[in-house]
């Protein structure tokens, strides 16, 4: 099988190949193939070329990319191998077997549809951690979708999924206990929140929340990000951990020459109260996550109830720090996870990304966020805040901290404001904006 | 007498050779623990055709690490760097629920090699940076480590920061010499 490759061919690889890896370039192994059956597969695709001599497996890709569909050459699956292989899994065409269900995925993949997908959803030639985490996520979904649509199941009988599970529960229990339904759902209401979800749905305050992190990243939202928060495991005696603070660490900070006003997690507490509970985000509309001064970066689920008193958020954070997740009792649900570096790779692109620092540019908050709002009315991105959770410096301006993503800083008080009053100054204007309150 | 001396001396003095053999399935991070223990750096590689082999000095330990490609087809031509190996290293993929079973089996039947048959084995639960990364514990049950006849240990690790790498190595080292 022989095909001749076209100068049109050489444009549509090369463009295939900057719209997805930026810097990639062809790759350059020489590869001997004589095997016709894979070289059919290959062209099955519309991606494979067996050229004259002067061209000859320069570009052939031998690597490809069972989570997109795709193929790669070896230099591109190195970059993707580095993407984890929750992202990206990345299999050889020569050296690796396959399974029928990852051969599948390929039917509704392939690097032009990719390259396609992402021209059409505006997918910018940024970092590449970016373009293969949210975007490509949809992309990744679309394409199993479209496999079990090829194996006999349509996706309009299936529903979304709350829907379906919540009609094949009712099923069942009707099955099993005639007319006494009715008492089962009681019963199982007792047993457990998740399973209650399960049968009825999330209740009405729930479904405000979004699940997923494309669906968060979706919609006109208020990100903050509290940064280089003072946040950390500290063992004072053998067997205790507890969270470093300067009112019951001053030795050990004393002896680790720390400055007591570093070690200040009461301002992360004071932030946590107010943003969790403010109305905004309890319509939903508000993510926080928290940076820590030693890097860990920390997810908040919206409907987590921060305790109250000092001690006890302590004691949570501990436990986070510790076991890396907080679940909620007796619901399946994760109120506060520590997640991966960095912070850029959970905001979409294109959103507006500022610095709250008092040597900014000085703003009017109000005018400031009605101005946010009608620029970005034709597209729903969030809004994201970078606040600084300490007690003294400018985190938002430091290279380790903000100062990587921010793309202006902005000044809404000539004095400098603590922590959780520019929190609050944050949620009161955008819940006036969006009519919250 | 003399003898005695001269081990003893060559303990205490003059390094030792070790030949370690790192395995693993296909992108665990094998290259990558390899360069960061070799070069303290963190590189990007590329998928591992064949193998790289590196001396890395270890306290007084010289270890000749060979780092063997993990797919499907060179698995099968490695059975040639089992001999002469006392050590091995077996990484895996602690984000990767789904190939836990396949690493288990690629484990047991390289143990059954009779080269092997007195290796002790370190396993590293690599990509703890993860956020769904498994603990040690989970890889140990997962892995079957409990079943096994040769000596062994776990150590969690993260190829990217270098965790747990050297203190892996402590244990080779303490365990061969």
């Amino acid at each position: 099988m022989q095909h001749t490759l076209s100068m049109k061919d050489i444009e549509f690889f090369t463009k295939a190949y900057t719209i997805m890896d930026g810097r990639m370039m062809l790759s350059e192994i020489e590869v001997e193939l004589h095997d016709d059956e894979r070289l059919r597969w290959y062209s099955s695709f519309g991606l494979m070329f067996v050229t004259d001599r002067f061209l000859s497996m320069r570009h052939l890709w031998m690597w490809a990319s069972v989570s997109f569909g795709i193929f790669l050459c070896i230099t591109c699956a190195g970059h993707h191998r580095q993407l984890g292989t929750h992202i990206s899994r990345i299999r050889s065409i020569k050296m690796d077997s396959w399974t029928e269900k990852q051969l599948q995925i390929f039917n509704s993949g392939g690097n032009r549809r990719m390259a396609e997908f992402f021209q059409a959803n505006g997918v910018p030639a940024s970092s590449m951690y970016q373009r293969y985490s949210t975007p490509a996520g949809e992309w990744r979904s679309n394409i199993v979708c479209s496999t079990r649509r090829t194996s006999g199941v349509t996706l309009t009988a299936l529903g979304p999924p709350g829907v379906r599970h919540s009609w094949t529960m009712k099923k069942k229990l009707k099955r099993k206990g005639g007319d006494d339904s009715d008492g089962l759902v009681k019963k199982a209401q007792k047993r457990k929140k998740s399973l209650v979800e399960k049968i009825d749905g999330p209740s009405e305050a729930d479904k405000l929340l979004p699940r997923t992190l494309e669906e968060r990243m979706n919609a006109r939202r208020i990100v903050v990000v509290l940064e280089k928060c003072a946040l950390e495991n500290v063992a004072p005696r053998k067997g205790a951990l507890e969270l470093l603070n300067s009112d019951d660490h001053k030795g050990i900070c004393l002896k680790t020459g720390r400055d007591l006003a570093d070690v200040r997690p009461d301002i992360t507490h004071q932030c946590l109260m107010t943003l969790l509970d403010s109305p905004l985000n309890k319509a939903g509309k508000l993510l926080i996550y928290i940076h820590t001064a030693k890097n860990v970066l920390i997810e908040v689920h919206p409907s987590l109830r921060v305790p109250r008193t000092f001690k006890r958020f302590a004691g949570l954070c501990v436990e986070l720090l510790q076991r890396q997740k907080i679940r909620a009792a007796g619901a399946n649900e994760t109120l506060m996870k520590v997640v991966s570096n960095p912070v850029e790779k959970y905001l979409p692109p294109g959103c507006r990304r500022f610095g709250m620092s008092v040597s900014g540019r000085p703003v009017k908050m109000r005018e400031f966020a009605a101005e946010l709002d009608a620029s970005g009315q034709s597209m729903p991105v969030p809004i994201v805040f970078a606040v600084g959770g300490v007690a003294r410096s400018d985190p938002v301006t430091e290279a380790t901290f903000g100062a990587n993503y921010v793309e202006e800083n902005v000044s809404i008080s000539p004095y400098g404001l603590s922590a959780s009053c520019v929190c609050s100054k944050i949620c009161n204007e955008f819940e006036h904006l969006w009519g919250i309150c | 007498m003399g003898l005695v001396f001269t081990k003893i001396w060559q303990r205490m003095i003059g390094k030792q050779d070790m030949r370690i053999l790192m395995v693993g399935l296909d992108s665990v991070g094998k290259t990558t623990i390899l360069y960061k223990l070799k070069f303290d750096e963190v590189v990007t590689t590329i998928p591992t055709i064949g193998f790289n082999v590196e001396t890395v000095e270890h306290k007084n330990v010289s270890f000749t690490v060979w780092d063997v490609g993990g797919h499907d087809k060179i698995v099968a031509v490695r059975r040639q760097h089992y001999h002469g190996t006392k050590g091995l290293i077996f990484v895996v993929d602690s984000n990767d629920h789904a190939r836990m079973q396949k690493a288990r089996e690629e484990l047991n039947k390289m143990l059954r090699a009779d080269e092997l048959r007195k290796a002790v084995v370190l396993v590293f639960a690599n990509k703890q940076d993860m956020p769904n990364a498994m603990t040690a514990a989970d890889v140990t049950d997962k892995l079957g480590l409990n079943d096994l006849h040769h000596q062994w240990f776990i150590q969690s690790a993260c190829a990217t920061t270098g965790e747990g790498l050297h203190e892996g190595l402590d244990w080779l080292s303490r365990t061969l010499c």
